[in-house]
């Protein structure tokens, strides 16, 4: 039976991370999540078990905003990925952590030639 | 005719008919975000590749297509089905490069469909499963399965458009959102469509084809088509609102000779009504339209062939039907379904409302120590709720009366009146609540929680009296009242809240403080107070909100 918990629901920052690195690796063109190399400023492309790195979370008020990392495979319209990406975390969040008010800001570190 | 010719000819016309069945699509749309633009993405990429092609010229080479199609589909890709779908146009396209000599073979199309299936899955880290990625993935070993086949070019397009459409069927079963909306994925539909129509435009023009193999048998392949058809039956878009037209019309046709004229017949459905459908090859087509007149329409084509399966629905009793059943889900909606236990409670302020209403309230009335709620408020909040059991908390001694009146009005539920005197005992008595157990039972549980809990509140002195010891009070004073008694009377809320606290404390120690602050109290101030208490207290657990609640600067509970 669905009941009204009572109390309040805090979803961490990690969490956003988690989720939005989860709706990324489905999200089609998109190869995984970048971290870039301070010095050098090769991207590179991290495994499944290290998101996060390539996720920044931030949050003022209900307002988030999630910056991605990601490497594209090459030969795709970027911007339509960069679009379905957008649109596919912002659905997440809302479905899984009622977040309203979401910005996400896809930065593209790399493409992948194959 | 080369093979790079036929694509030349044929893609158009396919990319044409999801067009037309882009709305269809749309409505499909459920993954992995429901916004209900596949089919309209699917053709608009479909559009700039058939730009690309159109323009070259009727002698290009299979590279030139190919090229044509990779960069089409590549700059006008829109939505995760577009995306997708250049790349699979793009992997077939750099198969059918390499396809040697003039005649295509069934290892040719094995071998286009495994480069596809390489470059559509290697733009995705996790692929999908249920979505166009795994209907590819099933033409691709379906044409793998095929490569050595003695069967004709045409006979394995068939079987490749089966497979499509079967592997559509189980989408469902693959990825549960699918399921749940009854649906199959939009984009895999959309794509199965796309092939479809590109195989029946090339075997539909076999006279010019000859590089092909003219020994075309498609009537089991036919069949199966349709069986497979039916089992992805899509409601049709004939519970559209608003059109002028009043019957959705289809039926299949078969022209009785050549002279038959799809140009012009089409303008005559046109003339007729809207959303006119004449799609097939010569001799046979399916016909869709809504019209006001089903029976001019049946009188024209009869007379230029034989129709058969024939179908008309009356969309506007349909959309009556649909109007009625949304209303009545809305109704229902608009009450909230019926539960067996719910809560009103009465509260002051916003910020009391707020964290009541975090705490399982269903409905709130607001009210106070002057502003009482009438028993016809409460009686209205009740029967808001809904529910078939109903606790009522009043929050405030000269309130319960009305609260008792209230419940013993309601006849559509039963309803429990908790005697609270202040909202910060409302919270302690809703940490005892148990949804799954009766009112009765719930009732007793939050009385219990009450008795530990004692109130405290601070407050300002409008006329001149006395307190419980005899000390004046001029109006302007602060006052700090327990139970109904004046405790302290002082001059900064701050002192006096502190005070009654030390000397509630000192009658008996709690272990818990809940304060609420007042609309009046400035949040500095409140983190003042709060931090003075902590330091005399130490120990205790502190749960400070703003209540915004009028009057009462702070108010507080310990137990």
């Amino acid at each position: 039976m669905a009941h009204l918990i009572p109390g309040k629901l805090r979803v961490s920052n990690d969490v956003i991370a988690d989720l939005a690195g989860y709706a990324a690796l489905e999200c089609y063109g998109v190869i995984g999540m970048a971290t870039t190399d301070e010095q050098g400023g090769v991207a590179r492309l991290l495994p499944a078990n290290k998101l996060r790195k390539g996720i920044g979370v931030s949050s003022e008020g209900g307002h988030v905003i999630v910056n991605l990392h990601v490497i594209v495979e090459q030969g795709v319209n970027m911007a339509s990925v960069v679009s379905n990406l957008t649109s596919s975390v912002r659905f997440l969040l809302k479905q899984i952590a009622e977040l309203e008010d979401v910005e996400v800001k896809v930065h593209i570190e790399g493409m992948r030639a194959s | 005719m080369s093979v790079a010719n036929a694509i030349r000819t044929c893609f158009p016309l396919a990319a044409r008919v999801v067009a037309d069945r882009a709305e269809e699509i749309n409505k499909l749309n459920v993954f992995p975000v429901p916004d209900g633009d596949t089919g309209t993405n699917m053709s608009l990429t479909l559009g700039t590749v058939v730009a690309e092609v159109e323009a070259l010229p009727a002698s290009a080479s299979m590279q030139d297509i190919a090229k044509a199609i990779t960069h089409g589909s590549l700059m006008g890709a829109r939505g995760n089905s577009g995306v997708i779908t250049s790349q699979i146009l793009r992997g077939i396209a750099e198969g059918l490069c390499d396809i040697k000599g003039d005649e295509i073979t069934p290892a040719d199309i094995a071998h286009a469909f495994k480069r596809s299936q390489e470059v559509a899955f290697q733009a995705v880290r996790k692929p999908v499963e249920g979505t166009i990625l795994t209907v590819l993935r099933d033409m691709a070993s379906k044409a793998d399965s095929l490569k050595k086949t003695k069967k004709s070019v045409f006979d394995v397009l068939d079987d490749l458009v089966v497979e499509a459409y079967e592997s559509v069927a189980r989408t469902p079963d693959l990825l549960p959102v699918l399921k749940e909306n009854g649906v199959v994925d939009s984009g895999a539909f959309g794509f199965a469509t796309f092939f479809e129509a590109f195989v029946s435009a090339v075997e539909g023009k076999a006279g010019e084809l000859r590089d092909f193999d003219p020994t075309v048998e498609p009537v089991s392949a036919e069949d199966a088509k349709a069986q497979v058809a039916s089992a992805v039956a899509i409601e049709l878009n004939d519970d559209w609102e608003g059109s002028e037209y009043r019957y959705c019309t289809e039926f299949l046709f078969h022209a009785a000779d050549e002279s038959f004229d799809v140009d012009e017949n089409l303008r005559f459905l046109s003339s007729l009504g809207d959303c006119e459908l004449l799609v097939g090859a010569f001799p046979d087509f399916k016909i869709h339209v809504h019209t006001n007149r089903p029976d001019y329409v049946l009188r024209h084509m009869i007379h230029r062939g034989q129709i058969f399966e024939v179908f008309i629905h009356n969309m506007d009793l349909e959309a009556k039907d649909r109007t009625a059943r949304i209303a009545a889900d809305k109704a229902a909606a608009e009450k909230g379904p019926r539960k067996p236990l719910g809560l009103v409670a009465v509260a002051a302020g916003s910020g009391e409302e707020e964290i009541l209403e975090s705490l399982g309230v269903d409905v709130c009335v607001s009210g106070g120590q002057t502003m009482n709620p009438s028993t016809a408020d409460i009686l209205a909040a009740v029967e808001q709720v809904n529910a078939d059991e109903v606790i009522i908390l009043p929050n405030n001694g000269n309130i319960r009366m009305a609260a008792e009146a209230a419940a013993a009005a309601c006849d559509s539920s039963h309803v429990i009146v908790v005697p609270t005197k202040s909202v910060p005992q409302a919270f302690s008595a809703l940490f005892a609540i148990d949804f799954e157990a009766s009112a009765a039972e719930n009732a007793e549980n939050m009385s219990d929680a009450l008795s530990d809990v004692r109130d405290g509140e601070v407050t300002h002195a409008v006329r001149d009296s006395s307190a419980a010891d005899g000390t004046p009070i001029h109006a302007g004073d602060i006052m700090g009242i327990q139970n109904d008694d004046i405790l302290v009377v002082g001059s900064s809320v701050d002192q006096v809240a502190l005070d009654l606290i030390v000397r509630m404390m000192d009658e008996e120690e709690g272990d818990t403080l809940t304060i609420l602050a007042g609309a009046d109290m400035a949040d500095a101030d409140f983190a003042a107070l709060v931090g003075r208490i902590e330091e005399a207290y130490p120990d205790l657990d502190i749960e400070s909100h703003r209540g915004e609640q009028p009057l009462y600067p702070v108010i507080f509970s310990i137990e």
